[in-house]
């Protein structure tokens, strides 16, 4: 499959030397004195909190950052790539409600984080099972990522997402790792199990907790996404262009801090940027410019060789309804086309971030399989131009009970897990069922067999030790 | 028909027209309450009922309350005490630990084009920073927003704080994650759950 290209290459060219213009004349901001030391020593100009980059040490360091790599899963037949031809998807991240048609919208739980993890598990699209799927309002905070990092490592054989609300979130969850894998630190960063997300605070700056977090996980050699999330009109200028220049300058800033930190240490070049709903001035996340950025976004990170994050199952609506679906399926069928490779908040998203919904996940996953199916690429060779069979079956002839199709539809042809294509009676018969009432029913069928991976009774012990021993019984 | 222009040039986002027009009419002896009322402020409310109507949107409300301040600053020396004073002062802040300020910015600047005079703290405020500056600057209101769900319980410490200290000030609380429910549970004067409510909470407040 060839990618969709947004720019051509001589734009591409301009982008990013537009942006190592604006790293070695204007900077960004490092509010954090061990950054700064870092940066300094590496040859940057450091005034105050600004640091300038020369172009030449930001494309050396950028070039260190490896093209491709692989996250190991408890379960070695789970493990991802991330990279080359492979899309992953990734469910919600750090909706602080959650909804579903029974009990409506609310604070959301550890209950509902644990479900999810479920959920994501039971996923034949999800290829990581997350990170924050849904705050686990109930607990206290200082207790909350070591709770969420043990459900992921128990309720899952998938990779996860590691905790990023500063450096202690950080080194906690590579400590539980450690445990999980029953492993050194060192031995840890060959495996890469975990993989996290670390933002810029845009416009043009880092912020203490998270260059802590950036630093701790580098210095582990953990991957990480370096994030922008950019607002076209708010934070950065209102054309598209424009706010992409923002975008990759934040990044590549991030990115060269990475690499200093421990030469080719893996990244994932991120770009979440999209544009405000100018009526209300909020974030629109569900936007045609946000599915620009997406495409841009990978074709930028393909230039650097690094592999991208952009797109989602990305909504603005309240409801798991039609805005939902069309707005989730024009970003992830863009991230799939541009040739993302890591797609965060492929599934349950609502309200621009708030709100993770049990039902919009399912008819995310429903989503995600297309696009896959779409990924996967076809190839035009003498076997799948089937010019043979086409020969013998002849004009007038039909398909249905060929052989070939016997042996190859089930791999050739999609299957729908929530998708209504019966006749009109027949669902009629069903008990006529809206999409939103078939998520509902999915997603409980979903959790009701839901099997846990064994998980060996002393690691379970060692990481409820870990816990009890910091936090408390 | 003077002052019906300034209100055009106001409707028109042209901050340069307003100025010249609001000097022109002032310099031709026209009643500066007039020109306040009808030309500057009258624009206002009315872009501020095609903001509502959806007509209008947020940079253009922003640029004429921007060419709408260029007027009143031309206005503000021949003004008598009684339609000098500012329709109250507001002191806003994001709560400490957080970061998020879009939402906050567009609160504030809301505030402004509405007539308040505004002091930002910016981000990451401390409590006893929003107290004291409340208390130096005499503020109405103390406007407070938070973006996490980790943060908002600083809210609940400063709207203490600022009721520990005896302040006048009343408290009003919003961003994405807040809620009426909240603003009831830590005492919090109001909530809104956008700019444009935050404004007119805040007038009701003064009323
Ligand atoms: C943009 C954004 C950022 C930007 C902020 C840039 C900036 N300069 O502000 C960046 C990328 C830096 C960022 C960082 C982080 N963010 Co953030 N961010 C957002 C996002 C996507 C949009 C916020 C926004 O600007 N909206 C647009 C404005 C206009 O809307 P608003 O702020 O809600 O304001 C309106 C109303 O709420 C109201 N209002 C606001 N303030 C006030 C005050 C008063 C008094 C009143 C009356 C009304 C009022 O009026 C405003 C205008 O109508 C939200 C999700 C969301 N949809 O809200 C996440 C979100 C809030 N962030 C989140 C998180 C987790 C983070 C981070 C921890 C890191 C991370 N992993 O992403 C850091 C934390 C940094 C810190 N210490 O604060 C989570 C919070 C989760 C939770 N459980 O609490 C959210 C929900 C996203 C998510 N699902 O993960 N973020």
């Amino acid at each position: 499959m060839r990618y969709f290209e947004y720019f051509s290459e001589q734009e591409v060219r301009r982008i990013h030397e537009t942006c190592l213009r604006l790293l070695e004349t204007v900077g960004v901001d490092f509010s954090f004195e061990p950054a700064l030391e870092v940066l300094k020593k590496a040859g940057c100009k450091v005034e105050g909190q600004r640091v300038f980059f020369p172009p030449r040490l930001v494309e050396a360091q950028v070039a260190k950052a490896p093209a491709q790599y692989t996250l190991q899963a408890r379960n070695p037949d789970k493990s991802v790539v991330i990279g080359g031809e492979h899309i992953a998807f990734i469910p919600c991240y750090g909706p602080p409600f959650v909804t579903d048609l029974d009990r409506g919208r609310r604070a959301s739980t550890l209950e509902d984080y644990i479900n999810f993890v479920k959920l994501g598990h039971a996923s034949r699209s999800m290829d990581i099972t997350g990170g924050m799927m849904a705050e686990p309002n109930d607990i206290p905070h200082e207790r909350r990522n070591a709770e969420m990092m043990y459900a992921s490592m128990r309720y899952s054989d998938k990779p996860f997402m590691g905790g990023a609300i500063g450096a202690e979130a950080a080194r906690e969850t590579v400590e539980m790792a450690a445990i999980l894998f029953g492993c050194s630190e060192a031995e840890l960063a060959e495996k890469r199990p975990i993989i996290s997300i670390l933002c810029a605070r845009t416009p043009l700056a880092y912020d203490d907790r998270m260059l802590g977090a950036i630093m701790e996980y580098a210095k582990s050699g953990m991957p990480q996404l370096i994030s922008s999330l950019s607002i076209a009109g708010a934070t950065a200028p209102v054309t598209m262009e424009g706010t992409l220049v923002v975008q990759n300058t934040e990044v590549l800033a991030g990115i060269v801090l990475t690499q200093l930190i421990r030469e080719g240490t893996p990244v994932v070049f991120a770009g979440s940027s999209s544009c405000s709903a100018m009526r209300y001035g909020t974030l629109s996340i569900g936007a045609p410019e946000m599915a620009v950025n997406t495409a841009a976004t990978a074709q930028m990170a393909r230039f650097y060789g690094i592999p991208s994050r952009g797109g989602g199952a990305l909504s603005d609506a309240k409801l798991p309804d039609a805005q939902a679906g069309f707005e989730a399926m024009m970003s992830q069928l863009m991230a799939t086309l541009s040739g993302v490779h890591f797609v965060l908040h492929s599934a349950g998203i609502l309200e621009g971030y708030m709100v993770s919904s049990y039902e919009k996940f399912v008819l995310d996953d429903e989503i995600c399989g297309m696009c896959k199916r779409i990924k996967r690429g076809e190839r035009a060779d003498e076997d799948r131009l089937a010019f043979e069979l086409i020969r013998q079956v002849g004009p007038g002839g039909e398909y249905l009970t060929q052989k070939h199709t016997f042996q190859n539809f089930r791999k050739e042809i999609y299957a729908n897990i929530v998708e209504e294509k019966d006749t009109y009676a027949n669902w009629q018969q069903k008990g006529a069922m809206s999409i939103d009432r078939r998520a509902n029913r999915k997603w409980k069928e979903i959790l009701k067999d839901y099997q846990e991976p064994q998980l060996p009774a002393e690691t379970d012990k060692a990481l409820r030790r870990y816990i009890e021993r910091k936090y408390g019984a | 028909m003077a002052i019906q222009d300034i209100f055009n040039a106001v409707m028109a986002f042209d901050e340069d027209k307003v100025k010249q027009l609001t000097q022109t009419e002032v310099a031709a002896g026209t009643e500066i309450g007039a020109i306040l009322n009808q030309g500057l402020i009258g624009a206002m409310d009315t872009v501020g009922e095609r903001f509502s109507a959806g007509e209008l949107f947020v940079p253009e409300m922003l640029m004429a309350a921007q060419a709408m301040k260029a007027g009143l600053e031309i206005l503000k020396p021949l003004l008598s005490a009684g339609q000098a004073q500012s329709r109250g002062r507001v002191v806003i802040g994001t709560v400490k630990g957080d970061l998020h300020d879009i939402g906050k910015n567009l609160v504030a600047m809301m505030m402004e084009g509405a007539g308040f005079d505004v002091v930002d703290l910016g981000v990451d405020v401390a409590s006893e920073k929003f107290v004291q500056t409340a208390a130096e600057k005499k503020a109405d209101v103390i406007a407070l927003s938070a973006l996490l769900t980790t943060t908002m319980p600083a809210m609940q410490t400063t709207v203490t704080a600022v009721k520990e200290a005896g302040l006048a000030s009343r408290t009003i609380i919003g961003g994405a994650p807040v809620t009426q429910g909240f603003a009831d549970q830590i005492g919090a004067d109001g909530y809104s759950p956008d700019a444009p409510g935050a404004v007119k909470l805040v007038k009701k407040l003064m009323a």
